[in-house]
Order: structure tokens, then sequence, then C-alpha cells
């Protein structure tokens, strides 16, 4: 407990499950800066401000995703500054940059949903199913499907 | 009687061989190796107890330094150890935190999968689909909820 109140900042709060599963005392510094400044606001941001289930769950992934980039981060700046022969290197990094960028793919589709929800929660209220239905959709192929059916 | 004090009284330059060989062998204790303490027993009394560092060699065979009875050089061997093997330590953390992630991430991502299945919405890898039958159709273009009903 004193290990979470030691890294909590301001409003922003960390990860329930941070506090039975992992040990912060062990993390490399830049680690825990990261947890601190990035992933705290965004879990702040991005789930306990959600209006929603949908936009919680969403907003979930996402921040488990930004906890595995910074984990690569912290991987492959250990890679690119530890000294070893270029064979070894050059597989292993390309090993860690093709899985770096899929993590990054996949946390950008996620995000993009919840832009699209928001946009759509701007537009029109909250969405249809989740609470207070006002009888329209965010994704834009079912405007299009609905245009061409008119 | 056992001597229970330390009977060698060269630890000083003892140590200082010993940091220097740890020096020279950093590569195979960066991953590897441990301070263990051995007893032997003597007239039926239990002798002890006495350092060694363990490792493997690279031709595989395990090996050992022998550090003596000093308790004091086989701590400060000790720290040696983990200061050569905080890279894997670290290494070690990285992938448990690493797992866990992924394990946390699935859960959520089931979460996800359930809360736009209500509706009518599929997850697919992390993009989401199925707009078309989504609630719109359901609320002002009903063709379009036949049309997803299969009807």
């Amino acid at each position: 407990m004193t290990q979470a109140s030691n890294l909590q900042d301001g409003n922003a709060r960390l990860p329930h499950w941070i506090l039975n599963n992992v040990d912060f005392e062990r993390f490399p510094a830049g680690l825990r800066a990261a947890v601190v400044e990035v992933l705290a606001p965004a879990y702040h941001e991005l789930v306990e401000r959600a209006r929603d289930g949908l936009a919680k769950s969403a907003g979930m992934t996402i921040v488990w995703l930004m906890w595995l980039e910074i984990v690569d981060h912290v991987q492959l700046t250990e890679n690119f500054t530890t000294p070893r022969s270029v064979a070894q290197v050059s597989e292993e990094r390309e090993q860690l940059i093709n899985r770096h960028l899929r993590l990054v793919g996949s946390k950008v589709k996620a995000s993009a949903f919840l832009v699209r929800l928001h946009e759509f929660e701007q537009k029109h209220g909250s969405m249809p199913g989740c609470s207070g239905s006002v009888g329209a959709s965010p994704g834009p192929a079912a405007d299009e499907a609905e245009e061409v059916e008119g | 009687m056992e001597n229970c004090q330390f009977v060698d009284q060269n630890i000083e330059p003892r140590t200082k061989a010993v940091e220097r060989w740890i020096a020279t062998h950093r590569d195979e204790l960066s991953c590897q190796g441990a301070v263990v303490a051995t007893y032997r027993s003597y007239r039926g009394r239990k002798l002890g107890p006495y350092f060694r560092l363990t490792y493997r060699g690279g031709d595989g065979r395990q090996r050992s330094l022998y550090l003596g009875a000093s308790a004091e050089l086989a701590h400060h061997v000790r720290q040696l150890l983990q200061e050569c093997q905080a890279d894997l330590r670290e290494r070690r953390e990285r992938h448990r935190l690493r797992q866990l992630l992924r394990r946390e991430l699935k859960k959520t991502k089931a979460l996800w999968r359930d809360e736009l299945s209500k509706l009518g919405l599929r997850l697919q890898g992390y993009e989401v689909r199925g707009w078309r039958g989504a609630p719109r159709a359901q609320t002002r273009a009903p063709g379009k909820v036949i049309q997803s009903a299969g009807v």
C-alpha cells in the first residue's frame, strides 16, 4: 500500500490490480516514472471517467496496451544500449520492433474506436443500447449503408 | 575443539583475489552462479559453514571457487554476484510483468467484446466490426434488421 501511495500523483490513481500483483520496488526507475506520469492519468481519464461499460472496457484495453508499450520501450532501450554481437542484435531487434509496431497498431485501433464513440456521443448523446438510446450509430459504415439503401 | 574464529588472517588479499577472479569471469557469472554454504563432519561433529562460489564453466561442467569460512567474504561475494546478475533479474521481472499484462489484457478484451456484442458489434483483432447491423438499424432502419437477422 505504501508503494502505491508513493506513486500516486494528485488525483491520478493507479490501476486497481497493481497493488496485488506487481512489486514496484523491483521496477527500473524509468518504468516507475512512466507508470506515474503516463499510465495513471490515462487510467483516470479512460477508465474512471468513462460514462458507460463500453467506453470503460475499451479504455481498460487501451491502458493495458499502453502498459505493454511502456515495457517494450524499456526492453528496446536496453537492446539498443547493450553492446552485443551484430548478428545476435539484428535478429532480436527486428523481432522486438515488429512486436512493438503490432502493439502500437492495436492501440491505435482501440483508440480510434474510443474517439469515434466520443465524437458520436458529442453529436447524438449516448450510444444506443448503453444508456438513453437516441437511435443512431457511431459507425460511418452504417451511415453509408443507409444512404445507399435510401 | 574447533576454532570458530576465522583462521585465515589474510582476508584482505583473499578478497582482492576473489574480486579479480569475478571481474575476469563476469560474463559467465552474469546469468548464473551462487554462493553456497557447505558443512563437513569430523568425529560426529558438524563443522562449517565453509563457503564456495559455484558456477558452471564454459564446457558445461560444474565448478566452484573455495572462499573459506569467512561469512564476511561470502556476503561480499554475494553482493558482487547480485551486481553481475542485475540485468538478468530485471529481464526476468520484465518478462513476468509482460505475461501478467497479457493475461489482464485478454480479460479486458473479453469484457470489451461482451459490451460490443450487446450492441450487435464484434471485435476482430482490435478493430470493431459489424456497424451495418448496429443499433441504428434496430431503431431507424428495420429493413437492416431483417437483413442482418437473415430473414
